[in-house]
């Protein structure tokens, strides 16, 4: 009986300190919180592409892929923004037809969402359904492929 | 710095005698009292123990880098910095203004602007996304020297444009492929300029990385008084000629009592090369504390710039060296392996937390090796006449930062 109650305060404690325990905020969330802070935004419900353009990344990539990606997307510009946070590309005229959101703070680098080199942040439902990375020109044409066939209004 | 955790042999006794005592078998009456007495010499031991080795520990070395000054200054995200310049009347941190294309000599005494040179002349032709690799080097305010890809251009203060050298008009750089590292600042002394190279090759397998560091000479000087261009024989160390690749391909140098002392990422051994002899006069060996054996990029990730960016923050890398006159001391930048994302933060690191190894030149000894971590200070910092001067980070203030500056105590 006495045992009992010892054992059932020791597990009423451990469950009460777990309870305590702070929780881990998802990739989600910590981008949510992101867009309300910078750009007062939140992630749609609808598919949406975030294109990233960070500081960490390779100059010659984006020189090469950042006038193909504008060129190639603005039939489905509704769905797509582009984040840009390094700074020789936070005045550019190629992003004039796309919702732009310029971070000059460079805070979208430190994210943990491990973004480097040009980075697509894909959402639904308000949440990141998976971030992909466009370092080569397979993989950047494969992206804008992708993006024709099933963005918002193709019926796909 | 380093705490030392002597043996206490008086614990070390007691300990020893209560597990002698152990041994012998008690009496059953006074078995509980015994023990009791046990308890309390393990507990007076333990409790004697974490006081002594709190009390060690709290005694350390005089520190060897004493902070003797701070400044606020303005923090602009458009200037990157391109290192230092004093004569007589002058000591001024550089920087450039890549959205301005300009120059500003600011006083590392109060940071107000004491000259600006205007490179739109000088630029014209070049594209304003390549400036970051514009590598500037200010020998008098009007014999300025700017490097680019293959070009060498010498201004004024003005900004006109005083000589340019194409450096594909010499036999071995254009033969050889090569290019203009804008990682390591060029230097110049006595009518020459020393260059970082990189060459213009694939290098994503072993057999090419193998030539590649193998037949590569990543040092070269520029005589502007003969007008000669010649590759330096400082090869690579052998660690980078096995065929694995560490995303390192330009050693740092500096100018060291009319030689030039160079310094490769990976290796622990400084190298002075002479001039006049044109060899290596001498090796310093000035290893990290901290040394960890780098671990070899996987082929495979070469265009994983995500990948690249954890690599770099797992790995050790020695980064620049500095002379500090006032002690007669080298300092030598270590990067160190950093934690990148502790899980359920909101912000990785921006850099990697760094050391600072101190080497008496009057010794021949290392003298302290400092950790710095990156959340308070920038991995940047200038030798100067008032003293070692090290940017600090401030990230929740967006608008200016601190600059400490420090000297070095030998003894």
């Amino acid at each position: 009986m006495y045992n009992k109650a010892i054992l059932k305060s020791i597990l009423l404690t451990i469950v009460i300190i777990a309870g305590c325990k702070p929780s881990v905020p998802s990739k989600s969330e910590i981008f949510q919180d992101y867009l309300i802070q910078s750009h007062n935004k939140i992630i749609p419900e609808n598919l949406h592409y975030f294109i990233v353009v960070p500081g960490y990344g390779c100059m010659g990539c984006y020189q090469a892929f950042i006038p193909h990606l504008t060129k190639e997307l603005h039939s489905v510009s509704n769905c797509v923004s582009f984040i840009v946070s390094n700074k020789e590309y936070m005045n550019d005229s190629f992003f004039v037809n796309y919702e732009f959101l310029a971070d000059s703070n460079r805070i979208i680098d430190y994210l943990p969402l491990d973004i480097a080199n040009l980075t697509v942040i894909l959402t639904k439902d308000s949440q990141i359904q998976k971030v992909i990375h466009l370092n080569t020109t397979s993989e950047t044409t494969d992206f804008i492929n992708e993006l024709q066939v099933h963005s918002p209004g193709t019926d796909k | 710095m380093c705490l030392q955790m002597p043996i206490n042999l008086e614990i070390t006794k007691q300990f020893f005698y209560i597990f002698d005592n152990e041994c012998v078998t008690p009496t059953p009456r006074l078995h509980f009292a015994r023990y009791l007495r046990h308890v309390g010499q393990i507990i007076q031991s333990v409790i004697l123990f974490f006081v002594l080795s709190f009390l060690s520990s709290c005694h350390q070395n005089a520190p060897h880098l004493i902070k003797i000054d701070e400044i606020s200054i303005e923090r602009n995200i458009d200037e990157m910095y391109k290192g230092y310049f004093e004569n007589d009347s002058m000591n001024c941190q550089i920087t450039f203004n890549t959205k301005e294309r300009k120059l500003y000599l600011k006083s590392i005494y109060d940071f107000h602007n004491e000259m600006t040179i205007s490179l739109d002349h000088a630029l014209t032709d070049i594209d304003g996304r390549t400036l970051y690799t514009l590598n500037v080097f200010v020998q008098t305010p009007d014999s300025v020297f700017l490097s680019f890809n293959d070009l060498l251009i010498l201004i004024n203060r003005q900004g006109s444009i005083l000589n340019s050298w194409n450096l594909n008009e010499y036999h071995d750089f254009e033969e050889k492929n090569l290019s203009l590292s804008f990682v390591t600042p060029i230097t110049f002394q006595n009518g020459k300029l020393n260059l970082a190279l990189t060459a213009k090759l694939k290098v994503n397998t072993p057999e090419s990385t193998k030539y590649y560091f193998s037949e590569m000479k990543p040092l070269a000087v520029l005589d502007i008084v003969q007008d000669s261009f010649r590759i330096l024989p400082i090869p690579f160390p052998q660690v980078y000629q096995k065929g694995n690749i560490f995303i390192d391909f330009v050693p740092h140098f500096i100018n060291f009592q009319g030689k030039i002392l160079v310094s490769f990422s990976i290796s622990d051994s400084l190298y002075i090369y002479n001039y006049d002899t044109q060899g290596i006069d001498k090796i310093i060996s000035l290893r990290s504390r901290y040394y960890k054996t780098p671990d070899p990029y996987p082929f495979d990730s070469i265009q994983n710039f995500a990948f690249a960016r954890r690599y770099s923050f797992n790995e050790m890398r020695y980064k620049n060296v500095y002379y500090d006159e006032s002690s007669d001391c080298l300092l030598r930048m270590v990067s160190l392996p950093t934690e990148y994302a502790v899980p359920g933060v909101t912000s990785v690191k921006k850099m990697n937390n760094w050391s600072l190894i101190i080497y008496n030149l009057t010794t021949n000894q290392i003298i302290d090796e400092l950790i710095f971590n990156s959340d308070d200070y920038q991995l940047y910092l200038i030798t100067t006449k008032r003293g070692i001067m090290i940017w600090k980070t401030n990230p929740n203030i967006m608008d200016s930062l601190e600059v400490e500056i420090f000297k070095i105590q030998k003894n």
